[in-house]
């Protein structure tokens, strides 16, 4: 296994620096599994809707386990499937952002493994941004007009690509769902593998204009399965919260605020962390969270781990 | 920003002699293209820009000529490298031609050139 982890990490080094593409932390998502979401793992509690990859592969960090993911829609082709499409008539991308993943974890005992899924409910620009997306929409159009490039000519339209990457982030209004499912075996044996936890959640995120803030609001349920037969019932939760975060080409930073009522007990917990998105290289992200997690002991965050995107195409923290 | 470049020559389009045939092109995967439409044997261009219905002219006017056609597309696309390109002719047989293909790295271009032999 560790072999194998040290080969997908020799892939994934070599596919980041043969792929070089001049690229922002705007542009560079990689969304975290909703498995690492669902059981703690992930650095940020509250992940902002994003894109997903066709195909891609995240690694929170060797240690920790990784995740796989597809995206069914963009395994073929759409011929009908304009960009004017995208931004206009899209409201409601269910089909073409839904999201499969799987990933695998360790625990101090066993290793866990989760499948997953989000999708993308609602999606609007404002009309301002669209008005701006079709004005850079035909600017492309006409520089691409041509028999023959000059040198003058790429220039201005990677500028202009560039540009129109930057305005395709700024989506106004996000409705994200997701679920997702954890089993794991006590003896590491498939046949013993047993649900522990599952859930389902909603994020929404909001970009007022001109604010240099994201709001992205979380709601939550989940509740484990099988963890103490004697007791005769199992834990539920319900999480909600707020992360803002600020973004720079380089960097993105979040705060967020979660508070967790666990059914069985009648209580309250909470979360607040500050969570560093840090790009050192394209597909390659430096993330940290620090601050108080859940539990009431022990609740010190210190979440330190890169991000590894494996694809031919771009990823997204936006 | 590299440039793929493709090219397709002598493809055979049957029109009518009496009927007034029109083009269309239309580029998928949400991606963004420019075309730049000409006849092989005259440097002035017919269109540029986005292609919606051209006016080719009837079918008598144009059999024996050679349309050229060249489309680039840029990949906007951060999901997917997916090139999909289709050139429809109105009145034309076959009425479409579809062509599919890839990019290596988001942001490249595709430069699909056509020569429409119309019969």
């Amino acid at each position: 296994m560790k072999k194998y982890a040290i080969f997908l990490l020799a892939i994934v080094t070599w596919h980041s620096i043969y792929a070089q593409n001049e690229i922002k932390i705007s542009e560079l998502s990689i969304p975290t599994s909703p498995g690492f979401v669902l059981a703690d793992k992930a650095p940020a509690s509250i992940e902002k809707p994003t894109t997903p990859k066709a195909f891609g592969v995240s690694l929170l960090n060797l240690r920790e386990g990784g995740a796989v993911e597809v995206t069914p829609y963009w395994l073929v082709n759409h011929p009908a499937y304009t960009f004017t499409d995208y931004f206009k008539k899209r409201k409601f991308p269910v089909l073409e952002t839904f999201n499969i993943s799987a990933a695998t974890f360790k625990t101090d005992t066993t290793s866990s493994v989760s499948m997953g899924f989000r999708t993308q409910i609602v999606r609007l620009y404002s009309k301002a941004a669209r008005e701006e997306l079709e004005a850079k929409r035909l600017e492309i159009v006409g520089l691409l007009s041509v028999e023959d490039f000059t040198p003058e000519a790429l220039e201005a339209i990677e500028k202009a690509r560039k540009e129109l990457s930057d305005l395709k982030s700024k989506i106004t209004f996000n409705f994200e769902i997701a679920a997702a499912i954890i089993g794991s075996s006590k003896n590491n044996s498939f046949k013993n593998l047993q649900s522990d936890k599952s859930g389902v959640w909603a994020n929404i995120r909001y970009r007022p204009k001109e604010c240099p803030l994201d709001f992205t609001a979380l709601a939550r349920y989940s509740w484990t399965n099988n963890t103490n037969p004697k007791v005769g019932s199992d834990s539920a939760f319900f999480d909600y919260g707020l992360s803002l975060s600020f973004q720079k080409p380089k960097y993105d930073l979040a705060l967020e605020f979660i508070n967790r009522y666990d059914f069985s007990i009648k209580s309250n917990t909470n979360r607040l962390a500050l969570v560093v998105n840090y790009m050192i290289y394209d597909n390659i992200v430096i993330v940290g969270s620090f601050g108080k997690n859940f539990d009431k002991v022990k609740n010190l965050l210190t979440v330190v781990g890169v991000k590894f995107g494996l694809s031919n195409d771009k990823a997204k923290i936006n | 920003m590299a440039v793929k470049k493709v090219t397709k020559t002598d493809i055979p389009v049957k029109v009518n002699l009496d009927t007034t045939v029109l083009l269309t092109v239309t580029i998928g995967n949400a991606q963004i293209g420019g075309n730049v439409v000409r006849w092989k044997s005259n440097p002035n261009i017919l269109a540029k820009g986005e292609i919606k219905n051209l006016n080719l002219g009837l079918g008598v006017d144009i059999r024996g000529k050679i349309l050229k056609v060249t489309t680039n597309v840029l990949d906007v696309n951060e999901v997917t490298n997916g090139i999909v390109i289709v050139h429809y002719f109105h009145n034309g047989n076959p009425s479409s031609f579809t062509y599919e293909d890839r990019v290596e790295k988001d942001g490249d271009i595709l430069q699909l050139v056509t020569e429409y032999t119309f019969k």
